[in-house]
């Protein structure tokens, strides 16, 4: 919501003036509330208020509030998109760092980073109406280390598809869905290899745009 | 009499934030940019003051010329340009940056012919600025928040000294090539960037008529909102004036270089 303000009706009706006290002047209550939303826009909103004839002067009182907490949230597509180029890079250095590992065992440990690192950026993203399918990519290329599949990236091949769709999310403004589509079809080949899971189901129900 | 400061600034509206786009080229009326050249005072440059000017005048061609006291100014509405020469100072303003590729030839060949007209060989110090006001379509928490992680560390690692921070300001210094650099750079809100613009002297000049001409209330408006505040300063100290012109073939492209690099470490474009 930007910016909104709501002023209380019910508090404009000036009580009645006690007898016993001739001097009193009637109080008309006027509270504005400025909500301000995460996209700060300017607005302006006028309220005509009748102030009936009173014997005595009547006291207008305008309380107005600034609800300002939803325009700190971080959720502008541009600040969306940066957190995202910034975290896949991350995550692509990450998954570029396994040729150091690709010989042992547990290579497992080693690309759990990389799992919870998307975990991580999808969790930030889960609002974001301009990063749907982001999230779709994300979540295909998670899936690809699920289930067992962590073990295809011993494979120089394997990593270097990973590499390249996390490069397409770092480059690419925006994501389309054609990058979808092809983040698809190098993780399907990818997969093909070896592999125990199918890159593109996963249990989440978000839908790319 | 003009009062003569230093400042600078950028402007436009493209995605400036995919790779290779130069954000000075989108961004020229959102920047001020500066160049001075100091040198030390001697005798005979009262007698060659007058000389200097005519020689810098007839190179940059503005409409306007005037007199201080011990300076000559010169004006040029239409391209947002002023400079003056004095014998202490030579100084070059713009409102905006396109000037300092568009024009740069001008303004080399009419600085150095005052300079060597007015026969100065050493520079104490000659610089370059440009003060970019960039609008990156984020509120200040948010370029606030990014700055951690691109220019400094996380911001929880910094919960001990600092609290919970909800600005800041980062200057670097450092060397590139044979330039000195500080850089300058911060989130601002619009109250902020309209109050960082305003103590900017000398800018009421580059207008034809201080009271008639919107060109400042516009360069304002369009600077008052959320941006990210960009100020790189480029200099050496103790030159030969012979390297005038390397000094600003050098200076110009740079600037705007770090400019782009700036933005693209906030952006994640790196």
């Amino acid at each position: 919501m930007l910016n909104r303000s709501t002023t209380t009706e019910s508090s404009l009706r000036p009580p009645s003036p006690p007898k016993a006290s001739p001097t009193y002047a009637p109080v008309y209550n006027v509270e504005i509330r400025h909500e301000l939303g995460c996209r700060p826009e300017d607005s302006m909103e006028t309220r005509d208020i009748v102030v009936r004839p009173s014997e005595y002067p009547s006291l207008v009182r305008v309380m107005s509030r600034t609800v300002a907490g939803p325009a700190q949230k971080l959720g502008s597509p541009e600040y969306l998109a940066a957190i995202r180029r910034r975290r896949v890079a991350a995550i692509r250095e990450l998954v570029a760092d396994l040729v150091s590992h690709a010989t042992r065992e547990d290579l497992a440990v080693c690309t759990f980073p990389i799992v919870e690192s998307i975990r991580s950026l999808l969790d930030k993203l889960d609002d974001a109406e301009a990063e749907g399918n982001t999230r779709e990519i994300l979540r295909q290329l998670r899936d690809t280390f699920l289930d067992g599949g962590w073990h295809q990236y011993r494979r120089p091949d394997a990593r270097e598809a990973a590499v390249t769709v996390l490069r397409q999310l770092e480059s690419r403004e925006p994501i389309e869905p054609d990058d979808v589509t092809r983040a698809f079809d190098v993780l399907w080949k990818l997969q093909k290899h070896s592999l125990a899971t199918f890159p593109g189901i996963g249990d989440e129900d978000e839908i790319p745009h | 009499m003009w009062v003569i400061c230093f400042g600078f600034s950028l402007g436009s509206t493209k995605a400036f934030w995919a790779k290779g786009i130069a954000v000075l080229a989108d961004y020229s009326n959102r920047a001020v940019g500066y160049f001075a050249v100091d040198y030390d005072h001697q005798f005979q440059f009262a007698h060659k003051l007058a000389d200097a000017a005519q020689a810098l005048y007839a190179r940059l061609k503005p409409v306007h010329l005037g007199v201080g006291p011990d300076l000559y100014i010169m004006r040029d509405p239409p391209r947002r340009l002023l400079a003056h020469i004095g014998s202490k100072k030579l100084y070059f303003q713009t409102l905006g940056s396109y000037q300092w590729t568009e024009f740069l030839t001008d303004i080399i060949a009419s600085a150095k012919a005052g300079i060597e007209t007015l026969g100065v060989r050493l520079f104490q110090r000659i610089g370059f600025r440009i003060s970019a006001f960039l609008p990156l379509k984020m509120t200040h928490a948010e370029i606030c928040d990014l700055a951690f992680g691109g220019y400094l560390v996380p911001k929880q690692d910094l919960a001990d000294v600092a609290g919970p921070i909800d600005d800041l300001l980062v200057q670097l210094y450092g060397t590139r090539r044979s330039l000195k650099t500080r850089l300058s750079i911060a989130p601002q809100t619009a109250a902020q960037a309209s109050a960082s613009f305003l103590v900017d002297g000398n800018l009421e000049a580059v207008l034809e008529h201080k009271w008639l001409d919107p060109g400042l209330r516009e360069f304002h408006e369009r600077i008052a909102a959320d941006s990210l505040w960009v100020d790189i300063d480029l200099y050496q100290t103790e030159k030969d004036s012979s390297l005038l012109e390397a000094f600003l073939e050098e200076a110009v492209p740079e600037a705007m270089r770090i400019i782009d690099a700036a933005v693209a470490r906030l952006m994640g474009t790196v």
